[in-house]
């Protein structure tokens, strides 16, 4: 490699280091700019209680879904067989695999036979369920990065830790809760920061479970989608813009929720592998 | 977006092409641009950007990729395009690129990296020939884990390509005229699978297109997982 041409890849280099950091820049400023739009018009949807729910399923599904990835992974690291071990991995590897579309199939599926499946029954499902399935399909989607997390703080703890503890008679039930958990507690409360942040800003699952309410309350996620897809119907471009930036504005919304969970994750624990 | 679509016609190879045209447009200049920032990264060539590019993708996670896609349909409309692969394209790149980066950065500056950088410039290697030649030859097995990573996302990130196309469709709509009526054939995989969900949940196809979204996820993790080894290896030990 000549001199010439190292410099060359790495100006480069440098000018795409920029590009990288400046797309989400851009995204948040394309998004102000459209929800600038809406600025002076009454506003056609109320963010409040989307803002309710979409906090409200975010947080029990970042809960239970870090709480059961994390259990999933101190259960088969500290005290499963090789086996149970093999086992759980290929369980997260499954978890993994599936796309939120199909998460969201899964819970639309559920809801359909109660909602609409008995003749003559084309009432809507209670808030409840349709929230609860919107909560079960959030969390089995987050239990996967919570299990990495758990795992990677696991391993980074010294060997020679576990081996004080043991040599000092500590049983390992007791190195794993007395040693090990205060250990990986930041990197615990870091990944249910990170999953908030992820619950909330799913949208494809979120919009599909809430179908069944078309007309009822929705997550900003949903929100959002609706009223993209609504803007292609509209009467004009102006009109198109006017409800790109409705969902822009609730957009908006998302990153700030988003910033909040993320800027409290990197308090918590700033080398924390959520993948 | 006013989806005619009759799930009777509608078979399991429709949208497999514009998604393969759109992923593989936007998976190369991805990881291209990524690979570029990550090792200008490593070699601590990037001056200012090199912090910003890790905290760019910390920070990445804070914005939904429903909200980039977003952000794309804005500017779609803005400029008129209503070309779907290349809207599709720009949404996913948007979306991977500081993950990507993010992760080809780890790749590069892990301890295993950092002894190499420190053994070629004790044998009198500059940082940059460490970072073009040392780095990329001995991590090539991560980059492409990382690539079919990346084209796993791409192919079923719903959310951020069915609003960006709702940008593509108004310009469209905007431009003709007339209510635009895109057939889910047309659409990328994925999106079509939203509509097609939306419609008819439960019906034999969109049963088989979930099913066929899940073994894609799984080869790609699984190509990706064979190339790099174990991935729950501690991040000190890397």
């Amino acid at each position: 490699m000549t001199g010439f041409g190292t410099r060359v890849i790495m100006t480069a280099g440098r000018l795409c280091a920029w590009l990288v950091v400046a797309v989400p820049v851009a995204v948040v400023g394309v998004i102000a700019f459209a929800a600038m739009e809406v600025r002076d018009r009454p506003a056609d949807i109320s963010y409040a209680a989307p803002v309710a729910m979409t906090i409200t399923i975010a947080a029990l599904a970042a809960g239970l879904g870090a709480s059961i990835g994390a259990a999933l992974a101190f259960v088969s690291e500290e005290f499963g067989q090789p086996w149970l071990n093999r086992v759980a991995r290929l369980f997260i590897a499954g978890l993994r695999a599936v796309p939120p579309i199909v998460w969201g199939g899964l819970g639309w599926a559920i809801i359909i036979p109660t909602a609409f499946g008995r003749p003559g029954s084309h009432a809507a499902p209670p808030e409840w369920q349709v929230v609860s399935v919107a909560v079960m399909m959030l969390t089995l989607m987050l239990i996967a990065p919570a299990f990495g997390a758990t795992m990677h703080a696991l391993h980074r703890i010294p060997v020679v830790t576990r081996e004080g503890a043991a040599a000092a008679g500590a049983a390992r039930p007791l190195i794993a809760v007395a040693v090990l958990l205060p250990l990986v507690a930041r990197t615990l409360w870091a990944a249910m920061s990170l999953g908030f942040a992820r619950a909330a800003g799913e949208a494809s699952a979120v919009t599909l479970i809430f179908l069944a309410l078309a007309f009822g309350q929705r997550p900003l996620g949903a929100v959002l989608v609706g009223a993209s897809l609504h803007g292609v119907s509209a009467s004009g471009s102006n009109e198109t813009l006017v409800l790109l930036g409705q969902a822009s504005a609730a957009g908006l919304v998302l990153i700030a929720l988003g910033f909040a969970a993320v800027s409290a994750a990197n308090r918590f624990d700033r080398h924390i592998a959520w993948t | 977006m006013d989806v005619t679509v009759e799930l009777a016609t509608m078979s399991l190879s429709d949208g497999i092409g514009v998604t393969f045209a759109a992923v593989g447009l936007a998976l190369p200049v991805t990881m291209l641009i990524a690979l570029l920032a990550a090792l200008s990264v490593a070699a601590k060539a990037s001056g200012a950007a090199g912090p910003l590019v890790r905290s760019a993708g910390r920070s990445g996670r804070a914005v939904p990729p429903v909200v980039t896609g977003c952000a794309v349909a804005v500017v779609a409309l803005l400029t008129g395009t209503t070309n779907i692969g290349l809207v599709a394209a720009a949404a996913m790149c948007a979306v991977c690129l500081p993950t990507a980066t993010t992760a080809l950065v780890e790749t590069f500056t892990s301890p295993e990296a950092r002894q190499r950088l420190y053994a070629a410039i004790a044998a009198g290697a500059s940082p940059h020939y460490v970072a073009l030649v040392v780095h990329l030859r001995a991590s090539i097995r991560s980059v492409v884990a990382i690539a079919l990573r990346t084209a796993a996302r791409m192919s079923v990130d719903t959310s951020v390509i069915v609003v960006a196309l709702a940008g593509a469709g108004s310009a469209e709509r905007a431009a003709a005229s007339a209510p635009s009526s895109p057939d889910i054939s047309y659409l990328p995989f994925a999106a079509g699978q939203f509509f097609a969900a939306a419609i008819q949940p439960a019906s034999h196809v969109v049963l088989l297109r979930a099913a066929t979204l899940v073994v894609l996820v799984l080869v790609f993790h699984a190509a990706a997982r064979w190339l790099e080894g174990e991935p729950y290896r501690s991040l000190s030990v890397r």
